[in-house]
């Protein structure tokens, strides 16, 4: 059984920008196993985004190779089954959505395949329910807020019933709302449904909640590692200009201070246990 | 919305006009507006707005929304309608130098008012009711035949759907590009005309910018959703005539020739 996503050695620049050297994907090595929630993390122009399009075969590898589930994307005949395999969502809601009705946008994925009419219509319904958004299937997207808008995109995506969704900055045009509904129904589809998710941020507390964070840095892999494994290089993540998540970062300033916490702590909850733990320590020495 | 973009813009709704089949709505739209050309006469022109009326009653969308679709049209049916009034000859009411108003003028300005605005009204209506990817599948439907002459039907009803959803996004964009011109300085609707005209070149550039980037990352993402042209293409919901579409068009042909019997009974004359 091969990997869901194997990349090997991938090497990547433009063609029209090849004459003048240099790599935007500089020699990078990832695989990504069925299930998993995975952040890719990265300062601007580290080419977070041009990984992403290399996952689903909208790019194609300059040097090495991209497996998708033992598909090589360089093949055009697998482009379909790759695409199909692997969903994608982008940073602007408005520029994915292509119907002025939210089902008939959904239907968009499932009618492209060939579908049956009565087989589109159970997995339009099905998708919807999977990010609460059924009660608006007759509403225009337009009247929507941006959080409800990319949700109904997400929605377009698991009506072809992806094994995977990438998603590159869902959450960077949306408000605080918009972005906590979207981050939990990105949960939300890893956990119950088991779809595996590869998330592209630069909201660290987004990348906290993935069980595995991918930094990348002049097109390589520089960390792959638990979140809390990776939180800890704080000096590593200042130098990529990178920002620490508040939580650890509170941790971090509350041990300089000499109070005895634990480190790698990345959510709130986390964060509290310990805190308790260690005033309960301090009173039984008083 | 800022502007006053009204075509396309779906109201979701359940009255009898939204339930028709979309290509019986592009039919009798088509002959609404063969009927509007031909009601001419005082008679077939009452007709004409009492049918509108009737149009209306079916869609539940309420009238003052229906005109506004024609607000934006005013000036140029008003000049149309200006123009009319000067031309042609008959009985003079007013007359100054070379210029005579006549009674024939004043009835074809006064008419061509109303036939513009009901001509906009009517066609409007299909678009409060009909939402753009029924349109856009009444019209790959009704083209179908055509494919046989190697039209690809398929992808021009997706070109005419995407081109309607982004027209209010553009106008948005359009209102926010001037918005931030105006805030750095710039002058719109002042000077001569080509003055004027001039004045929106650092708004045009800019909203073609961003089109083609819209259009690059919508390209992106149709490539994802598996799209491969209309080729093996099925749809969710299949059209299919209801009694209601066979009730309409008979209806609608029966006022259609009504009209034809009004201009041949009561022939339209000055």
């Amino acid at each position: 059984m091969s990997a869901l996503i194997e990349i090997n050695n991938l090497y990547f620049q433009y063609l029209h920008n090849q004459s003048q050297g240099g790599w935007i994907l500089n020699g990078i090595n990832l695989t990504i196993q069925q299930g998993e929630f995975v952040a890719i993390l990265g300062p601007n122009g580290c080419g977070k985004s041009t990984l992403a399009k290399h996952f689903n075969a909208l790019l194609v590898p300059s040097g090495g190779e991209v497996f998708i589930n033992g598909l090589d994307t360089q093949d055009e005949q697998n482009h379909l089954d790759i695409r199909q395999t692997i969903g994608m969502i982008f940073q602007n809601p408005d520029n994915q959505i292509i119907s002025t009705i939210v089902e008939e946008d959904v239907a968009f994925a499932p009618e492209n395949l060939g579908l049956k009419p009565s087989e589109i219509r159970k997995r339009v319904d099905w998708a919807l329910s999977a990010v609460d958004m059924l009660g608006y299937r007759r509403h225009t997207p337009f009247k929507l807020s941006g959080g409800q808008k990319q949700r109904v995109a997400i929605a377009g995506i698991l009506a072809m019933h992806p094994q995977c969704i990438v998603l590159d900055e869902p959450t960077s045009m949306l408000d605080p709302k918009g972005r906590t509904d979207v981050m939990k129904t990105i949960e939300q589809l890893n956990r119950e449904l088991g779809i595996t998710i590869v998330l592209i941020t630069h909201h660290m507390e987004e990348a906290a909640r993935a069980k595995r964070v991918v930094v990348l840095d002049h097109g390589q892999v520089a960390l792959d590692d638990e979140p809390a494994n990776v939180f800890y290089q704080v000096d590593l993540l200042k130098r990529l200009k990178l920002d620490v998540p508040q939580i650890t970062e509170l941790c971090l300033r509350l041990r300089k201070k000499g109070i005895h916490i634990m480190d790698r702590i990345t959510s709130v909850g986390q964060c509290a246990e310990a805190l308790i733990a260690a005033l309960e320590e301090q009173n039984g020495h008083h | 919305m800022p502007r006053d973009i009204t075509v396309g813009q779906f109201l979701p709704g359940h009255s009898i006009m939204h339930r028709l089949d979309p290509r019986t709505k592009i039919v009798l739209t088509f002959f609404f507006i063969i009927q509007v050309f031909i009601s001419k006469s005082a008679i077939s022109l009452s007709f004409l707005i009492a049918l509108l009326g009737v149009f209306i009653a079916c869609s539940q969308v309420s009238p003052g929304k229906v005109f506004k679709g024609v607000r934006p049209m005013i000036p140029v049916i008003i000049f149309t309608a200006v123009l009319n009034i000067f031309y042609g000859s008959g009985d003079p009411v007013l007359s100054f130098s070379i210029f005579h108003i006549t009674k024939q003028g004043l009835f074809t300005g006064f008419t061509l008012m109303v036939r513009l605005t009901a001509l906009i009204a009517g066609c409007s209506l299909i678009t409060y009711t009909t939402s753009l990817n029924t349109l856009a599948a009444g019209l790959e439907q009704l083209l179908s035949p055509f494919k046989r002459f190697h039209l690809k039907v398929g992808e021009l009803s997706m070109t005419i759907a995407i081109t309607l959803r982004f027209l209010p996004t553009l106008a948005d964009e359009f209102d926010r590009i001037i918005d931030a011109q105006k805030a750095r300085g710039a002058e719109f609707g002042s000077g001569n005309f080509i003055k004027r005209i001039k004045s929106y070149f650092p708004v045009i550039l800019p909203l073609f910018m961003s089109a083609f980037r819209r259009a690059f990352e919508l390209t992106n993402a149709i490539e994802c959703r598996c799209y491969r042209g209309g080729e093996g293409r099925t749809k969710m919901s299949v059209l299919r005539l209801s009694k209601t579409d066979v009730g309409a068009i008979l209806l609608f042909l029966l006022a259609f020739s009504l009209t034809i019997i009004f201009n041949v009974l009561f022939p339209f004359q000055y």
